[in-house]
């Protein structure tokens, strides 16, 4: 739910995460139609298969492929959700003892940490989705080239450390819990 | 320093960080690109950490994964809970204690479908805490058995823990949740017995209700879309109708046509269920992308070959290092959640398992038998905080000494389990 009485800054901030979440869940979304199709063209060509007498062997062509792509536009776009609504799973056992201060040192830490981590993953993966734009690598069944399922990776993970820079600059405003 | 005690001292490092509050993904990558960078060189760390990412995220498994959370997250959202209870209620809540074993019924029926420990205890406690209260249980008694009930579902499948072990360490996941259902039904009847035994010792711990009562068949057939989408997954996985992704698909298909149909979303709940689905989704994913670079440092230390030769030169019975390794997870899993556990230990601890000898399908059981008693264990159990956030009345010292004969019939599974292995691996192997 948007909160209205946020303001301007947060609502953007807001608005930009429900921009992922929905592209994130889109994509989810049409892998797990494109899948549920597949079953039923399987089921009715088993049935025809029945009639007939042979089963024509009907099926969506291509469709780890295009499974495969949705799943690499969902789940890296998925990763920067996270970490823009602070869902990255951790142990707070230590934390939860820190008084306010320490802990937005924590949550600071934190995202410093992640930030470091997602850049390297970003700058590494760049430069060997472009080492790979030479090879021409192609999908098994589709044929469809290898920089579609980068491209994804690469806005996601850009999208990640974007995220861990807000809550870098956002922490100390509030005595957020949240990474 | 051997390149084996380093991978030791990586994996102190990264329960530090972890323990300071880094999430779990970030730390274990982390750790895992500074380790190797050590160990071979920046240039092999950056080689490892450009394809990391891609390798962990396009294997055509993971899309299991948002799938099955979908499924969870949209049944655990429509109301389902209450029904649930209900027809679990008509059936056994006549009996003293009943209305517990009805909780644990239907966490275990929601857990199934719903595949999260915590939604479980959040869901099913709102509804049956007031029930069980009304009646005029124990709140020991009551609290705990929702709390204990939550852990069911880790185990029946579908279960997010048993397919995270299963792309962990390549590993069938229909095998995974065929080996589960039998110690997830044990695991059921002895959290039953464990109710049934305590109100016989103390029956102030739960009124008898008024006997007499008819079973309400209409209560047990508003549970039928549980039936229907437990029947279509996990029946359709083991009759071989489907593969894992095909019958997630089906299932989050259904969960959400059963939403819709149900009127039970509005527009801020189908929202709330995007981004849990998706939080959730990204949550698991960049763990897999942190794991991947943490096994690559463990790999290139050397440290399971190391334990495997430590273990061997010991002379240790398997048996022993089995109950050792056992011992390391219960002591983990009450400072650390299941997934986390996992996640950090099975790069290790998997190879010197399956080199002495062990069945893997069998060790994921055991694992996640064990985890689910860390959900319970106090001082992290998870559930325990959960239950304790459904009812803020409840002190954490009510809930936790009602949870002890549950952890004791967790032990009780966990030695069956053991024991008899062939409890596990007797429906995997007919299937």
């Amino acid at each position: 739910m948007r909160d209205v009485t946020a303001p301007p800054r947060r609502r953007w901030l807001t608005k930009a995460t429900d921009g992922i979440v929905l592209l994130s869940f889109s994509a989810i979304c049409l892998g797990m139609f494109m899948t549920v199709g597949d079953v039923l063209i399987r089921l009715a060509s088993r049935v025809a298969g029945t009639v007939t007498g042979g089963d024509p062997g009907w099926g969506l062509v291509g469709l780890v492929d295009m499974t495969q792509l949705t799943m690499m536009i969902g789940a890296p776009m998925a990763i920067a959700a996270a970490f823009f609504v602070g869902g990255h799973i951790r142990v707070d056992l230590v934390y939860a003892l820190l008084r306010p201060a320490l802990r937005r040192l924590v949550v600071r830490l934190s995202a410093l940490v992640g930030a470091l981590f997602m850049g390297v993953c970003l700058y590494t993966a760049w430069n060997e989705m472009r080492g790979q734009l030479d090879f021409t690598t192609t999908s098994a069944t589709l044929g469809l080239a290898y920089t579609w399922y980068w491209v994804p990776l690469i806005a996601g993970l850009a999208m990640s450390v974007l995220g861990c820079v807000i809550v870098l600059i956002l922490a100390p405003e509030e005595e957020t819990t949240d990474v | 320093m051997s390149d084996a005690i380093f991978g030791l001292l990586g994996f102190a490092v990264s329960l530090g960080m972890i323990a300071l509050g880094l999430p779990i993904a970030v730390a274990l990558g982390i750790v895992g690109i500074a380790g190797y960078a050590f160990l071979n060189g920046v240039s092999g760390a950056l080689f490892v950490t450009a394809s990391a990412p891609f390798e962990s995220l396009f294997p055509y498994s993971l899309s299991v994964i948002p799938l099955f959370l979908m499924m969870g997250v949209f049944s655990s959202r429509c109301g389902l809970s209450t029904d649930l209870f209900l027809a679990a209620q008509t059936l056994v809540g006549r009996f003293r204690g009943g209305l517990a074993i009805a909780t644990l019924t239907a966490s275990a029926g929601f857990g199934a479908i719903c595949g999260s420990s915590l939604a479980t205890v959040a869901t099913i406690g709102r509804v049956a805490l007031p029930e069980m209260r009304r009646a005029g249980y124990d709140d020991r008694l009551a609290a705990a058995s929702v709390a204990a009930g939550g852990t069911l579902g880790v185990m029946i499948p579908p279960s997010i823990l048993l397919i995270i072990y299963g792309l962990l360490t390549e590993q069938s996941i229909g095998q995974l949740f065929s080996a589960a259902i039998l110690p997830g039904i044990l695991g059921l009847v002895l959290y039953a017995g464990c109710v049934t035994v305590s109100v016989r010792l103390n029956p102030a711990l739960a009124q008898p209700v008024a006997r007499g009562q008819q079973i309400d068949w209409r209560a047990l057939g508003r549970a039928w879309p549980v039936g229907a989408i437990f029947g279509v997954v996990i029946g359709g996985i083991q009759a071989g109708l489907f593969s894992p992704t095909e019958a997630a698909a089906v299932g989050a298909f259904g969960a959400v046509a059963m939403a819709g149909f149900r009127g039970s979303l509005d527009r801020d709940s189908v929202w709330e269920a995007m981004r849990e689905t998706v939080t959730l989704t990204g949550m698991i994913a960049l763990i897999l992308v942190g794991a991947a670079l943490f096994n690559y440092f463990i790999e290139t230390t050397g440290l399971p070959q190391f334990l495997i030769a430590q273990v061997e030169a010991s002379g240790m019975p398997n048996v022993a290092t089995l109950l050792a390794i056992i011992v390391f997870y219960l002591v983990l899993g009450c400072f650390m959640d299941a997934m986390s556990m996992i996640m950090l230990t099975i790069p290790f601890v998997f190879p010197l398992v399956v080199s002495m000898g062990f069945d893997p399908i069998w060790f994921g059981i055991l694992v996640v038998t064990v985890a689910e008693l860390g959900l319970i264990t106090p001082p992290v159990g998870m559930n325990l905080f959960v239950m304790q956030g459904v009812a803020k009345d409840l002190s954490a010292a009510t809930i936790i000494r009602g949870i002890g004969p549950f952890i004791a019939a967790d032990v009780v599974r966990l030695a069956v389990i053991i024991l008899l292995p062939a409890l596990t691996l007797w429906l995997p192997d007919r299937l």
